[in-house]
């Protein structure tokens, strides 16, 4: 099946940026590639969505004013949100191959519409990327998903994923976290859990442990509270954590606490325990290296900006975590700015040996309730 | 994380506890209640350490400095600090705490059960819920002080949950508030503990006591509080509110309204619920729209930059880039247009649309379109947020427009400018009286048992003594020397003078209100039955009096029906009301009394109506009362109350007292009985001065008042089952004195002698003899003066107006004056000088 950008002729570079299979080398090729991508990815939403290029013109910008990477901090950028309220495309609804919802717990969900190329090449990405960490196998391995059990015509972003992810070691058994009680609803199912880990760990074979961290950190907190000696799982499983702490911020623990439990009931190696961000609206794959460091691919460019002007910050400042990157035809995400709050680090600072810099999440940007009386009500309010 | 809980962050009754104690104590808590409740909160000690509190709380003090230190410690902007430390200190001084009593709970006697009216026997009172759980906000410490204060106000034991954000000024101001308590019991029924959220076992143990649960927060603290609550438990949540302007057609161009509801974006960066978010305008035109909002930007901008601002914090000022960032993304949809100074320091959101929204505060406002026809259905279904409307409309649009607006859901309308700041203590948040939500109303009906009892504070068994200023006695010349507030001066009346020009007794319209509520209970217990008596009112009017005026008051407080006479020498006339109206019972001095009877003898003897006499103003001789009973088939002479024109209402006989024998007004005064040489109390049955303090007087303030009557406490429980204290009159001391209820002085006679009639001698007065049928005041002067006695009788009427007016003018008493021999004069046996005055009770 071949990926394939909408139009060759207009999207040429964006095709070749994205079939690199070496997520993290930056030659000077590959920048002039990217440059050259943002470029196309611009003036193909500037032709087919009204609304960005009314956006572009307000913001006096024209794709001529990119002119190496140095100038990808002058693309203009979207919040997040905006697609949580507005449904804007660039292509024609037929066209529509995957509309995935977020699975966020407050408010409205984000409708992020992808087009069969978008959602194939950020696919594409993350089997560079597990490529890339040796996380592919043909051998086979038992599942643990922390993630919602499928039913037809369910529509989470995050389901999707999940499934996906187990096509990196043939699955011999896949256990859900999140059972599916009918009707949409979902039970998280502990006992359920806690006995494939037991029979998994009988009978041998690797283990993956993919999804929310905390239905795991669930898992393991009810071994320990039934007394159930540790397990020792075999050499080669992987603790792959995706979606964040939505919705349990409560119980919310350190990656350092959360790792060090994992390898103590699990035996897993805290260099097979890996974290990663994603997200609906910006599809871009980004997975711990094994110093647990969220390095920035080649597909994407990472900007945090100051809270009040939005001016570019350097390395170790807080602000909005905004991406740029040219691989989604589907909507005018190229320039999303996050509702995450991060800071950037420079590569040097992380001894796994990329040369590519990394960012941290500190948490969201934003407050929905505060100290006054009168803000809270607008988690309810929405137009 | 160990050292989180050694720390003593908990204030428990009093007694600052770690952690581990503070779980005990936990364990202990319904017996904690119990007994605070069975002992019952001290409405008047809390108002008072409250207001010693108010008052330590000006800036500069120790207590000041040390909340500032704490507010400081957790990072809260200077100015918040200062605001709310200040605000804290408006609330609880006394005239507002009274005020907010008085409105919320209609009495500042919350506790005592009291009756309804005077012909039935029900009583109704407010009491507590018991034990009040206060889920407080983060960081918003003056609601954590004002919602104690509250709970306190309604009488309950409150447990008030801080979270582990927060910091330790709740406590701190408890502590303050138990340092500031004379009576030391306030202790009892304050808890302030910061639990944090992961010890969900000890705040379920609390909330299974809760008799209510007060709740502040977003929906989520809210839910989780309501889910803890027992089903039993009175749920009172304070959740958040929004608030918006609204400006109706006709004012859409005014440029009046556009400061006013500027200054409401700006003042304390719309941080109050009742700071407006959105300004709703009266239009369905985008242009017209997007011109009021250009031109309220301009008044944003003239007016911010003289309000201070106080910066956001990191996060709160994400959110306002967001927000804003967002609605210029809409501005690319033609749906929205940012106004927005380059600096950045406020913003309005013009929006197309109706939908309400909440902006993300720090002087951004919406502004949206919403015709008088959409109100409803945009804004209804939201109506679990709504609080403040600020109004802008024409007075032909004022009642549909606020009406529209309460059956949206807003329970405030007020003028844009007052949105902010704009309340009135006792005004009612978010629908309703707080008060009245953390109290509850109960009723009680005891039947004909109880007599002539007005309220339970008469019958109580623990009665707690009264505390006493600690101030000097107050003279009769202190008393003149008060100078209350102009404000406080509502009610003037003659007060007896000590010298010199007329001196006046002052009263604000809520005093004079409780102390003839207080007289018409005691007139009650004396015997008039508003159900059977029709009254005739004769007592004095006018020139200031106090009789006749505060006798209707009585009257109209028992709703007794009234034929309101008032003296005068039309005898006939009075006698003629009496009998065309059947009134059976008389009110009046006795000296007129008896001479009205005199006057009309025959009709009175033929009517033979008269039931009952209340009397006042001095003394009823027993000769006349026989006469009357016997002659006009009076039954029941009694005195209405004892009391002044000074101290207002002092005591009152029930049935069952001898003549001269009164139970306090206690309600109302408090009294201490001192030697005559010395400010120390009698020995029980000794006699001494009556010293009253009056416990509801805001101008001329009655604090240990020196009334001049001698007295002295009398032991025996009274069989009418009252427990208040009483006491018996034996006389009046100092140079006031009285006859036919006039008040006249000594030293007044004395210095017009020396001024104007060039006599310096010795001077006594006797008073109260009969000359004819009139009594007399008689002034002995030395003969060796050689002065001629009607001269000085002439100087006299003509420098004493009271004289004149009621011995020439109006003749009610005869005034003499008489030449006497040196060693005539009386002399005190023990120190050899002159008697000043003789009182002489002739038959």
């Amino acid at each position: 099946m071949t990926i394939e950008v909408p139009d060759r002729k207009t999207l040429g570079a964006v095709q070749e940026l994205c079939e690199r299979s070496d997520p993290y080398t930056w030659t000077p090729a590959v920048e002039g590639l990217f440059v050259e991508a943002m470029r196309q990815n611009i003036r193909w939403h500037i032709e087919k969505c009204a609304f960005y290029a009314r956006l572009v013109e307000s913001k006096g910008f024209t794709p001529a004013l990119l002119r190496s990477m140095d100038d990808m901090d002058r693309v203009p950028f979207i919040h997040a949100s905006f697609f949580k309220t507005h449904e804007v495309l660039s292509v024609d609804r037929s066209q529509v191959a995957v509309h995935l919802t977020s699975s966020g717990t407050t408010g409205q969900k984000s409708q992020i519409f992808f087009d069969a190329w978008s959602i194939g090449s950020a696919r594409r990405m993350v089997d560079f990327i597990h490529d890339y960490y040796g996380l592919r196998t043909d051998r086979p391995a038992n599942y643990v998903l922390n993630s919602y059990e499928p039913e037809p015509g369910m529509n989470l972003g995050t389901a999707n994923t999940m499934q996906f992810l187990t096509s990196y070691a043939p699955p011999r058994n896949v256990t859900y976290a999140l059972r599916s009680k009918g009707g949409g609803q979902h039970e998280f199912d502990a006992f359920g859990v806690v006995d494939a880990l037991k029979r998994y760990s009988r009978e041998g074979l690797p283990v993956r442990i993919i999804g929310f961290p905390a239905f795991l950190l669930f898992a393991l907190n009810r071994m320990r509270e039934m007394n159930i000696a540790p397990l020792m799982l075999h050499p080669e499983s992987l603790v792959f954590l995706a979606g964040g702490w939505k919705g349990n911020t409560k119980q919310e623990v350190t990656k350092t606490v959360l790792y060090r439990f994992i390898h103590d009931m699990l035996g897993i190696p805290d260099e097979r325990i890996r974290s990663s961000f994603g997200s609906v609206e910006h599809s871009v794959p980004y997975v711990e290296c094994a110093e647990h460091n969220l390095h920035i691919p080649i597909w994407s460019r990472v900007y945090i900006r100051d809270f009040k002007t939005l001016a570019v910050v350097g390395y170790d400042r807080p602000g909005f975590l905004q991406f740029v990157s040219p691989y989604i035809t589907s909507v005018p995400a190229q320039g999303v700015m996050m509702g995450d709050m991060a800071l950037l680090r420079p590569a040097a600072s992380c001894s796994c040996g990329l040369k590519n810099d990394y960012f941290e999440i500190l948490g969201r940007a934003g407050t929905s309730s505060n100290r006054s009386c009168a803000a809270a009500a607008a988690e309810l309010m929405k137009g | 994380m160990t050292e989180r809980i050694m720390v003593k962050q908990h204030l428990w009754q009093g007694e600052w506890l770690t952690d581990r104690v503070l779980e005990d104590r936990i364990g202990e808590l319904p017996l904690t209640v119990e007994r605070a409740l069975a002992r019952g909160l001290d409405s008047p000690a809390l108002v008072t350490a409250l207001d010693r509190l108010a008052a330590r709380l000006s800036p500069g003090g120790a207590l000041h400095r040390r909340l500032r230190a704490a507010a400081l410690e957790a990072a809260i902007p200077s100015a918040d600090i200062e605001a709310g430390i200040a605000s804290i200190a408006g609330f609880v001084s006394r005239p507002n705490l009274e005020e907010k009593l008085k409105r919320e709970l209609s009495t500042v006697e919350p506790f005592n059960p009291t009756r309804i009216d005077f012909r039935r026997s029900v009583f109704e009172s407010w009491a507590p819920l018991g034990l009040l759980v206060h889920v407080m906000p983060a960081n918003v410490f003056t609601v954590g002080a004002l919602g104690l204060v509250e709970g306190l106000l309604a009488g309950n034991v409150n447990f008030v949950k801080t979270s582990s954000a927060d910091t330790l000024l709740p406590q701190l101001f408890a502590e303050a508030l138990i340092e500031c308590d004379r009576s030391n019991t306030l202790r009892e029924f304050i808890i302030v503990a910061r639990l944090s959220s992961k010890r969900d076992d000890l705040l379920r143990a609390v909330f299974a006591e809760a008799d209510g649960v007060s709740v502040w927060g977003a929906e989520e603290s809210v839910a989780a509080a309501k889910a803890m609550a027992p089903p039993a438990a009175r749920f009172i949540e304070w959740g958040h509110k929004i608030s918006f302007a609204y400006i109706a057609r006709e004012k859409i161009v005014d440029e009046a309204v556009l400061e006013p509801l500027a200054r409401d974006i700006c003042r304390i960066e719309q941080q109050a619920c009742s700071s407006p978010q959105v300004v709703y305008v009266e239009t369905s035109d985008r242009a017209e729209l997007l011109a009021f909002g250009k031109r309220l930007g301009a008044a944003v901008a003239r007016v911010s930059p003289t309000i201070a601002a106080a910066p956001p914090s990191l996060q709160e000022q994400a959110e306002l880039t967001a927000a804003t960032e967002l609605v210029k993304l809409d501005t690319c949809l033609d749906n929205a247009v940012v106004v927005e100074p380059d600096d950045k320091s406020w913003r309005i959101f013009v929006e197309y649309q109706s939908g309400l929204r909440a902006s993300p505060l720090y002087r951004s406002a919406w502004v949206k379109p919403l015709p008088r026809e959409c109100i409803l259905p945009v804004l209804r279904p939201l109506r679990k947020y709504l609080q403040t409307v600020g109004l802008a409309c024409d007075l032909s649009s004022l009642a549909e427009l606020s009406g529209v607006f309460i059956n949206a859901g807003a329970t405030r309308t007020t003028q844009l400018g007052r949105m902010v700041g704009g309340s009135y203590m006792g005004e009612p948040h978010d629908g309703v009286y707080a008060l009245q939500r953390f109290a509850r109303r109960i009723t009680h009906d005891p039947g004909p048992d109880c007599g002539t009892i007005t309220n339970f504070a008469e019958i109580m068994r623990d009665r707690a003594g009264a505390l006493i200023p600690e101030v000097p006695v107050l003279t009769k010349e202190g008393f003149q020397k008060l100078a209350p507030e102009e404000a406080s001066k509502h009610l003037f009346f003659t007060s007896g003078g000590s010298s010199g020009e007329p001196k006046v007794s002052i009263f604000t319209w809520d005093d004079y209100k409780f102390q003839m509520g207080v007289a018409a209970e005691g007139l009650f217990a004396a015997g008039l039955d508003p159900a059977t008596d029709r009254c005739v009112n004769l007592f004095a009017a006018g020139h200031l009096y106090g009789g006749f005026l505060s006798f209707f008051s009585i009257l109209e407080a028992l709703k007794a029906p009234q034929l309101p006479s008032a003296m005068h020498t039309n005898y006939a006339e009075i006698a003629d009301n009496i009998i065309r109206n059947r009134a059976n019972v008389i009110l009046g001095m006795p000296t007129f009394i008896v001479q009205f009877f005199e006057a009309e003898q025959e009709a009175m003897r033929k009517y033979r109506g008269i039931r009952k006499i209340f009397f006042g103003g001095e003394h009823f001789i027993e000769a006349q009362r026989t006469h009357l009973m016997e002659t006009f088939g009076v039954e029941i002479i009694r005195a209405a109350s004892y009391g002044s024109n000074d101290a207002g209402p002092l005591g009152f006989q029930c049935d069952r007292c001898p003549p001269g024998v009164y139970h306090l007004n206690s309600r109302l005064q408090v009294l201490e009985i001192l030697h005559i040489d010395e400010d120390k109390p009698v020995a029980p049955g000794e006699s001494g001065r009556l010293i009253f303090t009056s416990l509801h007087r805001s101008g001329q303030a009655l604090d240990r008042y020196e009334i001049e009557d001698i007295g002295r406490w009398v032991g025996e429980p009274c069989p009418c089952g009252r427990t208040i204290p009483r006491f018996e009159l034996q006389g009046r001391f100092g140079d006031t004195f009285r006859l036919c209820s006039l008040y006249m002085n000594y030293n007044q006679f004395a210095r017009l002698l020396a001024d104007h009639a060039g006599y310096s001698g010795n001077v006594q007065i006797e008073y109260g003899r009969k000359v004819g049928d009139m009594r007399s005041v008689v002034i002995m002067l030395d003969r060796t003066s050689g002065l001629d006695p009607e001269k000085i009788h002439r100087v006299i009427v003509d420098h004493y107006k009271e004289v004149r007016t009621w011995t020439v003018e109006n003749p009610v008493f005869v005034m003499q004056v008489k030449m006497i021999d040196p060693a005539e004069f009386v002399t005190v046996p023990r120190t050899g000088k002159i008697k000043h005055l003789i009182e002489i009770k002739d038959p």
